[in-house]
């Protein structure tokens, strides 16, 4: 006979499938029926393409810098003048990088690859997505199309929560806020050497050549801690 | 809409126009949804909260359900990372809830039992809410949901492997805090409710 103390892990998964399940209160379902009744009627808000994104129309805007003062997560027009909407609400709704001053990367295109990036892989994979996403760095922005999957975990599961990460890379790989007018290409969710992580790929504008900065950060990137897995830099033309 | 329609017949509605195609939707699955973010979050008040952000997520998004995984694997995988996401913005630290349940013909037949019942739930409550949020969210979805290992894969937008990962070293964690529940006098390894298994 077993002793007391010894938990299995069968006993355990038993012990857990025993436990009742809670049954939802009625002032809960009162409180929830009545917030859905409140949204308006549903409206189609994108189309998806053939891999199953969901494209949404890029609006040029006029460049600018923005003042200073800007809070992480905030959600404030953005990205070296391009708005990126998103597909789950009916107005083009922009993202905020976190960061001091200046203008800030820009999410051009989410998407949630599954990639399992390494370190030997990081700038291949890296330039594949790109050119999976019909991101070419050496062309004109506005002829990008925008592919934006917002996934429902990690640092892509918001607007929100892309800006402050998105901010916080730009603060760890470049405290002398030499990339603090990039502009961000790219987020792939996928796995870093096994684990979960996003990839960002970052342009700086500031260099003579186009310069790609390739980070590889931990799917809790949050604007305390970036997570930052790993980081290359290479010529955008190559 | 018929009250056989089916899960993906009443999403579809929604998304066609049907104002009350998704009340109904959720309505169907609210016990689940709602033990899901309760068990996750550990806290009413905040489960609530994520409940809420969760489904109107879902209500505005229902046109981004690609059909690939069924209508309730997509609804939890919102309110779990609703709940996640909250948790980690806030540090949520859970409280242990009482059990919530109806109660049944013999919940009073044995007063002893009953308290013991709730004890036991009130120490798994207190030793889940020492997970980390992934390793909660993933026990609670798998051994406490009955999800199988590729659904909460989805959910969690991660490899099967990760979620079993999670599991075991929650069970792992879990067994350590909850030995003193393994009853020597039962034929049984564990006190569970209604009995030893």
């Amino acid at each position: 006979m077993t002793s007391k103390g010894d938990m299995t892990e069968d006993d355990i998964e038993r012990l857990l499938a025993g436990q009742p399940r809670p049954v939802m209160p009625e002032a809960v379902w009162t409180r929830l029926s009545e917030a859905l009744a409140a949204e308006p009627p549903f409206e189609p808000t994108a189309e998806t393409d053939s891999s199953g994104g969901v494209v949404v129309p890029l609006r040029r805007r006029r460049a600018g810098r923005l003042a200073g003062g800007l809070v992480a997560a905030a959600a404030v027009v953005l990205l070296g003048g391009i708005v990126v909407t998103s597909g789950s609400s009916p107005e083009p709704a922009p993202v905020a990088i976190g960061g001091d001053g200046a203008a800030q990367p820009a999410a051009l295109s989410v998407t949630t690859s599954g990639t399992s990036y390494t370190a030997t892989t990081l700038a291949t994979e890296a330039k594949t997505a790109l050119a999976r996403a019909g991101m070419d760095p050496t062309a004109p922005l506005s002829s990008a199309s925008v592919v934006q999957t917002l996934t429902n975990s990690g640092f892509t599961a918001s607007r929100e929560a892309l800006a402050g990460c998105l901010g916080a890379i730009v603060r760890a790989v470049a405290p002398d806020g030499s990339l603090n007018d990039s502009t961000a290409l790219l987020v792939d969710r996928g796995t870093f050497e096994g684990r979960d992580a996003g990839i960002v790929v970052l342009m700086s504008n500031r260099a003579a050549t186009p310069t790609l900065h390739v980070v590889a950060v931990a799917a809790s990137c949050a604007p305390v801690d970036p997570g930052v897995l790993r980081h290359v830099t290479l010529a955008a033309a190559s | 809409m018929p009250d056989d329609a089916s899960d993906r017949d009443l999403l579809a509605a929604h998304v066609a126009g049907d104002p009350e195609a998704f009340t109904t939707l959720v309505s169907r699955h609210r016990d689940r949804l709602w033990a899901v973010a309760l068990r996750t979050i550990g806290e009413p008040e905040e489960a609530a909260d994520a409940l809420q952000d969760a489904l109107i997520s879902a209500y505005r998004r229902a046109d981004s359900y690609r059909g690939d995984a069924a209508v309730t694997t997509w609804l939890h995988r919102i309110v779990v990372n609703a709940c996640l996401d909250r948790m980690r913005r806030r540090a949520v630290r859970p409280w242990v809830p009482l059990p919530d349940g109806e109660p049944d013909s013999t919940a009073f037949a044995d007063p002893v039992d009953s308290i013991d019942r709730r004890e036991v739930a009130l120490e798994v409550e207190r030793a889940l809410a020492t997970l980390p949020a992934e390793q909660r969210a993933a026990i609670v979805l798998v051994d406490m949901e009955g999800w199988p290992v590729d659904e909460v894969a989805r959910m969690l937008d991660c490899p099967p492997g990760t979620v079993k990962s999670r599991c075991f070293r929650a069970r792992a964690k879990l067994a350590e805090q909850l030995g003193h529940l393994r009853n020597p006098d039962d034929q049984g390894p564990v006190s569970t409710p209604g009995g030893t298994s």
